[in-house]
């Protein structure tokens, strides 16, 4: 009896695999014309329309699943993209401040081509600390003596005139800002050639005043500011001409023949400053005096 | 097992359905990306019990009718389901697993048979697979997910076929305990 089962079971086994492997045989060797072939189309015909239906009634419960499965799939896709999102803002804020040091370099250079200094040897240094006052005035830079920076050699910057080096070492410098209350420069309007000289506005901040400017000179509101350069051989200026200071602001009149206080704005902002160049060598054609530092 | 027309015909109605769902609508649902496929599962659930006999021809039936109704070369998915009908129906005759996971891992073996054979099979008809990593972990993935849903899917076999099957004298004798009835030892 129980030979007889294992045979029949043994026997089922291998006849149903025999049968698949000559069904597979036979559909491999006959044509798609052949009879295989028809049932399977035969077929396709009579189970299509019951497979419409049913995949039209069973639509509800693939919805559902597809909705688990979208689900889990849109957490997993929003934290990517959440992930993906950070290091675009990363890179984002990298090119932004990039670009802003771009900008500010170009507009550097575009003061001093403006200023005619394209010509003389400058260095240019990146500002790697800012005096954390009201007025910031002073910077420090990264480049110093063995760059051939020296004390007293003016600075530019995005929009003109930053100030002037006045403490060097090897590797950095200390740049005193035009803000500064012992910064002073022989300047001129740009137009009408005034002169006069720019120094700090006590007590208003960020603010430049044009002083020693007659009353009877005409200064309007909006005329841009520059360096006067060497005037006289006898009093040499350590700032070439032209390099931009300012615009005028506002004028105040006083009482006297002098009492005029015409405000000038800075056209460098002093609070913004990543880059600026060092004018190592000035111009021939501009007189140099010597290098030491004005107290 | 006692094979009646009735059950037979029981069977031929899973098999069917069971196509039907799977092609209409289960194939498209996709968990963790891979897509489930219950057939392995219902043919091993049938193996398991009905016996040997009853699963080879369950699977041989099932797998000729996928490749009809799907237009896929006759006799590949047969041969690969043979096996594992069989193979669940040998466990059920020699050792009886009563456990409640047992399901879960003969599930898992009759996907894994039912991958890798159906890969096999066609990659020495010659009909071109692209074989990689991604399909190693596919295939990895479809083993864990049927083994998550054969416990599911051997349930609901065993309710289709709960009246051609041999009352389980365990399932009797935790009903007796539970409902209250009397036990064996205040009987005699």
């Amino acid at each position: 009896m129980y030979d007889r089962t294992v045979r029949r079971r043994r026997a089922t086994l291998l006849g149903l695999v025999a049968l698949s492997l000559i069904l597979l045989t036979a559909y491999f060797g006959e044509s798609s014309g052949g009879a295989l072939h028809g049932i399977q189309r035969g077929a396709l015909a009579v189970l299509a329309p019951v497979q419409e239906g049913a995949s039209r009634a069973l639509k509800p419960i693939r919805d559902a699943f597809g909705w688990i499965g979208d689900t889990v799939d849109a957490k997993q896709e929003r934290d990517k993209l959440v992930s993906r999102n950070r290091e675009l803002e990363g890179l984002v804020t990298r090119q932004q401040a990039e670009l802003s040091q771009y900008d500010q370099v170009k507009r550097m250079v575009d003061v001093n081509a403006a200023a005619g200094l394209d010509e003389s040897e400058m260095v240019t240094a990146r500002v790697i600390s800012q005096t954390p006052s009201l007025f910031y005035s002073e910077i420090t830079i990264d480049k110093g003596s063995s760059a051939g920076v020296r004390v007293g050699q003016p600075v530019t910057g995005a929009g003109g005139l930053v100030g002037i080096v006045s403490t060097v070492v090897r590797g950095a410098s200390t740049v005193r800002l035009i803000t500064d209350e012992e910064f002073a420069v022989s300047a001129r309007t740009l137009t009408t050639r005034v002169p006069g000289t720019v120094r700090p506005a006590l007590g208003a901040g960020r603010q430049l005043v044009l002083d020693f400017v007659s009353r009877n000179r005409d200064v309007e509101k909006g005329e841009r500011i520059v360096t006067a350069g060497t005037s006289s051989p006898r009093l040499p200026s350590r700032f070439p001409p032209s390099i931009p200071i300012g615009t005028v602001s506002r004028i105040k009149d006083g009482a006297g023949e002098l009492d005029r206080t015409i405000y000038v704005k800075p056209a460098a902002d002093m609070t913004d400053l990543q880059f600026v160049s060092v004018l190592t060598t000035p111009p021939e054609n501009q007189v140099t005096a010597d290098a030491t530092p004005q107290p | 097992m006692t094979f009646t027309p009735a059950m037979a015909g029981r069977l031929t109605a899973l098999g069917i359905l069971g196509v039907i769902a799977q092609t209409a609508a289960i194939s498209q649902v996709y968990v963790f990306g891979t897509p489930v496929d219950i057939l392995p599962l219902i043919v091993a659930a049938v193996g398991l019990l009905t016996g040997a006999i009853g699963g080879a021809v369950f699977g041989f039936g099932a797998g000729l009718f996928i490749d009809v109704a799907l237009q896929q070369t006759i006799g590949v998915t047969s041969l690969v389901y043979v096996p594992i009908g069989y193979g669940a129906g040998r466990l059920l005759e020699l050792r009886d697993p009563a456990h409640g996971l047992t399901p879960m891992a003969v599930g898992a073996a009759a996907t894994a048979v039912a991958v890798i054979g159906s890969a096999l099979l066609n990659f020495m008809l010659g009909i071109d697979a692209p074989v990689s990593l991604a399909l190693v972990r596919q295939i990895i993935l479809s083993i864990l997910v049927n083994a998550l849903l054969a416990v599911p899917v051997y349930a609901l076999v065993r309710r289709v076929l709960r009246p051609f099957l041999p009352e389980d004298p365990r399932r009797r004798r935790r009903r007796a305990y539970t409902t209250g009835g009397l036990s064996p030892l205040s009987r005699a």
